[in-house]
């Protein structure tokens, strides 16, 4: 059972491997935000699922979980809810 | 184009306004210089920090072209201060090759300019979003335009309350059901590819302005149309926007009676051929896709059963997906039931080759320069399938390397980095929801001057760098410039404010040169008599206009004998270009010195001060000054004849008295002659060629019109039809509406206000003598009496006086459709009957109509479709204009502050977003500022969100303390008598005169999250808490906030850090106690809607 710590870094990782082009914090935190703090657009978002799908070799249910966040008028993802939504899936 | 699937909302409130952060450019030979030169700035800024404008000014006009850039967006020192740190650590180490961080910090090894073209994307519907850009109207004038373009349309098309602006941007106080409706409407077809192409060539108006060199062009959907506008392929905007509001009309009912239940839109997260293979498998192929915009997003439509089957397939497969809130099958052929008014649009509308290469989004080609074949394509797109992809991938294979998104939000920019990752392109919006418009338009800026592109740096600083500058031969040396400093600008030589600067005070001497010798020639009073033109072998003064003789005789040379029969038209002061009978261009210093009118006519208010009676609102142009001004030059085209009408006027700005002087300039051309009426038509405009507001208004008009001539005044038609439904008595006096109105007595010609209803208004007014209009000439030839005029138009005050709501009733003029005079202008002490017409009001705009009858009865003036743009500004019951120790800008929160002996007063303000325009700002600032704060703020230095804290700040403080003076005294009193001063981080109020019988109470200010609080109470320690709140939030969130701002009040009053406070309890009445350093504190907190504000006398608990 990784961590929320483990799997803060796994996100991470995924994401400057994703988008190896742009300049990420140095450190990152649980309440970094993915639009506001790190400057994806929405649709990276798509992007990102797949690669933390071949990153933990398996189908996560992120359409569910985009869904969750809409239905409850969020405009933006903490990273910690991501995290929160890895531990859920992420044996 | 539908929205990505979790899209971030865009902010629900109107974004900030002005230049919230600034971009900071440096170039250098190669990587090692360039890091040097952030190291050095560095340590310039640590040593002394200058205004943060001057310093990005200096830097941009510095930028040599090539080398190595290095670009910062930053709104504060301590970011500068942070990013260029970060800049040096990262140029220190050569694992990274390039700095992209999204904070505002950008450099590249291998800069993209150099290997490619810069293209431009136009995004099409689905991009618009509410409010969009209007943080940018305030900032750059060419986007204010375009958006005001749609209601003179509207106004034009005799139907203002169809104006899209009204969708785009709401008025402020919208209700969250009125938003919700609104956001409802801007989904809909017409709105939704008219908004965003306005959007879109607002956009690029401020990229032409940078001159960003664009190689080829595209648009996406509907974008398409801006592409080809904006290639020079099609020119629609003149001929045809008139339409603009019955087209929106068709598409919207074809769109309400076309379609039907069983098409279904879905936006999938997958690339088309993904989804192709679902909809072959589940569908039968009745899906379709109908846009391809990027591997991970396509938009597929098709019959209900069918989507939903390949819907689930999706689901299956782990594939985002979702339903569209709208059933329009565009880009398919099923859209052809809704083409009627597209086709119809560009039945008439010529295509020319375009000056640069714009592609189609549905062949992924160039378009063809055949104009028949253009037009089949453009009208055609729109049911044929979009392939972005493909276009993108073809451009890209052109040599396209940075991809700008000229238009709203950044969807195309993401749906490129989608297209193109992992080759060589960078994908720059200028505008996306969740960064102000001013600060997106500095990150674009900032990434292509990092990748080598040239652009033109001046244009973000025209008109806003005062300070003092200066440059040294080793790096940027800037001096500190003092914000009490009134001296004008010194701009680094050879800069373009340094060059604007020197031209203008060349010509201003140039003129006074002038001024003095014509004035000796004529004998007339300086700056009365006309000059000779500044270009030209003949002088020509007004007279000789005069004496040019008889009218057709337009190859007549330019006379040269001035004539002495006639004298000079009021406001014709130097004519700079004259061709008899065809053109006339005059100039006019406008000086509140000389134009005593103007003091009678200032925005604002009057009587602002008891310690200064004299101190009014800021003075401005009256509209009708700059019709008279029309009126005159084309009564100098056409000697003898009488001016009959103004028609289709268009006001586009103010023209506010500068504290120094503005020139005026009035250019009027003959377009039309009858010979056998003897009717001349002349079309005019009035400009000025910079003021404090619009330092670069050459090429600008602020007001346009076309002037009737003829030989003599037309018959009075019969009365327009007038018949009053719920009729009254007015209940307002003449001394009511005067209190209301923002003019002096030159201006107040209202006798009597009679009887009133629903349609309009009856009155009597008296013409008042001239002789006090200016200082050097007590009887002015006029071509229409513009005081007059003006007057006429105050029984519509006294209309909306008798309105029950009195929301939104700060009127500006906008335009007027007809004024018609028959009659010449009457000499003072005439009487008229006076009759004011409501033909239509609606949220942001009135139009009303004028009618002045002479004592017989005939008609003298007509005034029909005179538009108005309504203000909205907090005063509640009190009006702006009116006594300034009566209102209170800002609301009290008595709930903020508990129980207590010290009259504590607690006043909060979001500052809306009319009050932050410019104009109207300082308008605000004249009538409740003393001098001295009126220095700071006339000579303002930090950035334009720094002045408006500044500015709110400073109000909200004296608001607070006003109230709680007259709380303990029973005095009100005027804001502008009311000195405030920074004493360390706090602010201190005064009396402007002598000393009270004690000092002013204490006052703390806290600003958060786009408001302003403030806590005034005669007691020695107190402190104040301010923090946003969502309006839907949680009674945790709420409470969570509650908490926040008592430790932050308690931390205020007594200097701590707020990590030092912590809540002890906190009740249902919002009464809390915080510790700090072994004490407790009572604090009382409040919540007032989207605002949580909290307040401590520090009393202990």
């Amino acid at each position: 059972m990784r961590t929320p710590d483990e799997l803060l870094a796994d996100l991470a990782h995924v994401v400057r491997t994703a988008f190896p082009d742009r300049d990420f914090p140095d450190v990152v935190d649980t309440s970094m935000r993915v639009f506001a703090d790190l400057g994806m657009a929405s649709i990276e978002i798509v992007v990102l699922a797949e690669k933390l799908d071949a990153y933990f070799g398996m189908r996560l249910p992120f359409g569910t979980f985009l869904k969750g966040l809409r239905e409850r008028g969020a405009d933006d993802i903490a990273l910690g809810e991501l995290v929160t939504f890895l531990q859920q899936h992420v044996s | 184009m539908p929205a990505t699937l979790t899209e971030p909302q865009p902010v629900s409130a109107p974004p900030a306004s002005g230049w919230d952060t600034e971009v900071f450019v440096l170039g250098a030979p190669d990587r090692a210089a360039l890091r040097a030169r952030a190291v050095e700035l560095l340590a310039q800024i640590d040593a002394a920090p200058v205004a943060l404008p001057e310093l990005a000014a200096v830097l941009a006009a510095r930028l040599a072209p090539g080398g190595a850039r290095l670009a910062v967006v930053a709104g504060s020192h301590a970011d500068l201060r942070a990013r260029l740190a970060r800049a040096a650590d990262r140029l220190a180490d050569p694992k990274f090759k390039q700095v992209r961080d999204s904070n505002g910090l950008y450099y590249f090894d291998e800069p993209l300019g150099a290997r490619g073209t810069v293209a431009l994307l136009f995004p099409g519907e689905g991009a618009q979003y509410l409010n969009m850009l209007l943080d940018l109207c305030a900032v750059f004038p060419e986007v204010e335009d375009t958006f005001l373009w749609c209601d003179r349309l509207a106004e034009e098309a005799g139907r203002p309350e169809a104006s899209l602006r009204r969708v785009l941007h709401p008025p402020p106080g919208t209700t969250a059901e009125e938003r919700a409706a609104i956001e409802a409407e801007l989904r809909g077809l017409g709105p939704s590819i008219f908004g965003v192409l306005l959007a879109d060539q607002a956009i690029f108006r401020v990229l032409e302005g940078l001159r960003v060199p664009a190689a080829a062009i595209a648009g996406h959907s509907a974008g398409e149309l801006g592409a080809l506008l904006a290639s020079g392929a099609m020119d629609s905007r003149e001929s045809h926007g008139s339409r603009l509001p019955e087209i929106m009309d068709i598409m919207q009912r074809q769109e309400s009676a076309v379609g039907g239940p069983e098409i279904a839109l879905l936006a999938v997260g997958a690339s088309k051929a993904t989804i192709e293979d679902v909809a072959r498998a589940v569908a039968d192929g009745a899906v379709v896709v109908a846009m391809d915009n990027c591997p991970h997003q396509c938009v597929a439509v098709g019959p209900t059963d069918a989507v939903a089957a390949v819907e689930r397939a999706l689901g299956e497969r782990g594939v985002i997906a979702e339903r569209l809130p709208f059933k329009r099958p565009y880009h398919t052929p099923m859209f052809e039931p809704y083409m009627g008014a597209l086709r119809a649009l560009f039945t008439d509308v010529p295509f020319n080759p375009p000056h640069t290469p714009v592609y189609c989004c549905t062949t992924a080609r160039l378009f063809p320069t055949d104009p028949a074949a253009m037009r089949h394509l453009a009208v055609d797109q729109w049911v044929t399938p979009v392939e972005f992809t493909r276009t993108i991938e073809r451009m890209h294979a052109d040599g396209a390397r940075l991809f700008v998104e000229c238009g709203p939000r950044g969807n195309l920019s993401a749906f490129v980095e989608d297209i193109l990752r992992g080759k060589p392109f960078a994908a720059i919006p200028a505008n996306v929801p969740r960064k102000s418009g001013p600060t997106q338009i500095n990150h674009m800026v900032a990434q292509l001057v990092a990748h080598g592109v040239d652009l033109n740096l001046a244009y973000l600083y025209e008109g806003r760098t005062s300070g003092r500058t200066r440059s040294a031969s080793d790096g940027v040396s800037v001096d500190t410039p003092s914000r009490s400093d009134a001296h004008p600008v010194a701009h680094t030589p050879g800069s373009p404010a340094s060059v604007v600067h020197t031209y203008l005070d060349v010509m201003e001497q140039f003129l006074d040169a002038q001024r003095e010798v014509m004035s000796a020639y004529f004998g007339a009073p300086v700056a009365y008599a006309p000059g000779a033109p500044a270009s030209g072998a003949s002088p020509a003064s007004v007279a000789d206009l005069i004496e040019a003789g008889a009218w057709g005789n337009v190859a007549a040379p330019a006379p040269t004998r001035p004539a002495t029969e006639e004298k000079p038209y009021a406001l014709i002061e130097t004519v700079v270009h004259h061709a008899p009978g065809q053109e006339l261009v005059f100039r006019r210093v406008m000086d509140e010195r000389e134009d005593l009118y103007a003091d009678d006519h200032t925005l604002g208010g009057r009587g602002v001060s008891r310690e200064n009676p004299a101190q009014n609102g800021l003075p401005v142009l009256p509209m009708t000054f700059s019709l008279e001004a029309m009126s005159e030059a084309a009564s100098a085209l056409a000697p003898g004849k009488v001016v009959t009408a103004v028609r289709n006027v268009r006001l586009f700005r103010w023209l506010p008295f500068d504290p120094g002087t503005t020139t005026l300039e009035v250019r009027a051309r003959v377009v039309a002659v009858d010979p056998e009426t003897g009717a001349v038509e002349v079309k005019a405009d009035v400009r000025d060629l910079g003021n404090s507001f619009l330092s670069d208004g050459t090429n600008k008009p602020a007001c346009e019109a076309t002037v009737d001539l003829a030989d003599r005044y037309p018959d009075a038609p019969g009365p327009l039809p007038f018949a009053l439904t719920d009729e009254v008595a007015c209940k307002s006096s003449v001394e009511d509406l005067r209190r209301n109105m923002f003019h002096g007595p030159l201006f107040q010609m209202i006798r009597s206000l009679d009887r009133t209803g629903r349609e309009g208004i009856d009155g009597t007014l008296e013409v008042q003598p001239r002789d006090g209009w200016f200082r050097s000439n007590a009887d002015p030839r006029i071509a229409i009496d513009p005081v007059l005029t003006d007057a006429a138009m105050h029984i519509l005050g006294a209309w909306h006086l008798e309105q029950p709501d009195w929301t939104g009733r700060i009127l500006l003029p906008i335009g007027v459709k007809s004024l018609e005079f028959f009659g010449p202008p009457p000499p003072a002490g005439t009487r008229f009957f006076v009759r004011g017409h409501n033909e239509h009001e609606d949220a942001r705009q009135v139009r009303h109509g004028v009618e002045l009858f002479d004592a017989d009865g005939r008609v003298w003036m007509r005034l029909v479709g005179a538009g108005y743009w309504r203000f909205y500004l907090p005063f509640g019951h009190v009006n702006f204009f009116g006594p300034k120790d009566e209102y209170f800008l800002s609301r009290g929160v008595p709930d903020a502050v508990g129980a207590n002996g010290a009259h504590a007063r607690c006043h909060l303000l979001e500052p809306p977003a009319d009050l932050k325009q410019p104009v109207l700002r300082a308008a605000g600032a004249r009538v409740t500022m003393t001098p001295h704060e009126l220095g700071t703020f006339n000579n303002w230095t930090g950035t334009d969100a720094e002045l408006n804290d500044w500015f709110f700040g400073r109000m909200l403080a004296k608001d607070a303390v006003r109230a709680a003076w007259n709380a303990k005294h029973g005095e009100a009193m005027f804001p502008a008598d009311m000195e405030s001063e920074a004493a360390g981080a706090r602010i201190v109020c005064r009396p402007r005169g002598a000393a009270k019988g004690e000092p002013l109470p204490p006052v703390r200010v806290a600003i958060a999250d786009g408001k302003v609080a403030a806590l005034a109470a005669f007691a020695p320690t107190l402190g104040i808490g301010l923090q946003g709140l969502a309006k839907n939030a949680a009674p945790d969130a709420e409470r969570a906030a509650r908490a926040a701002t008592a430790c932050a009040a308690v931390a205020d009053a007594l200097d701590l850090p707020a990590a030092r406070c912590e809540l002890v309890s906190l009740d249902a009445t919002g009464a809390a106690v915080v510790s700090a350093d072994g004490a407790r504190y009572r604090v009382q907190t409040a919540r007032q809607a989207d605002t949580v504000v909290a307040t401590t006398l520090c009393e202990p608990a």
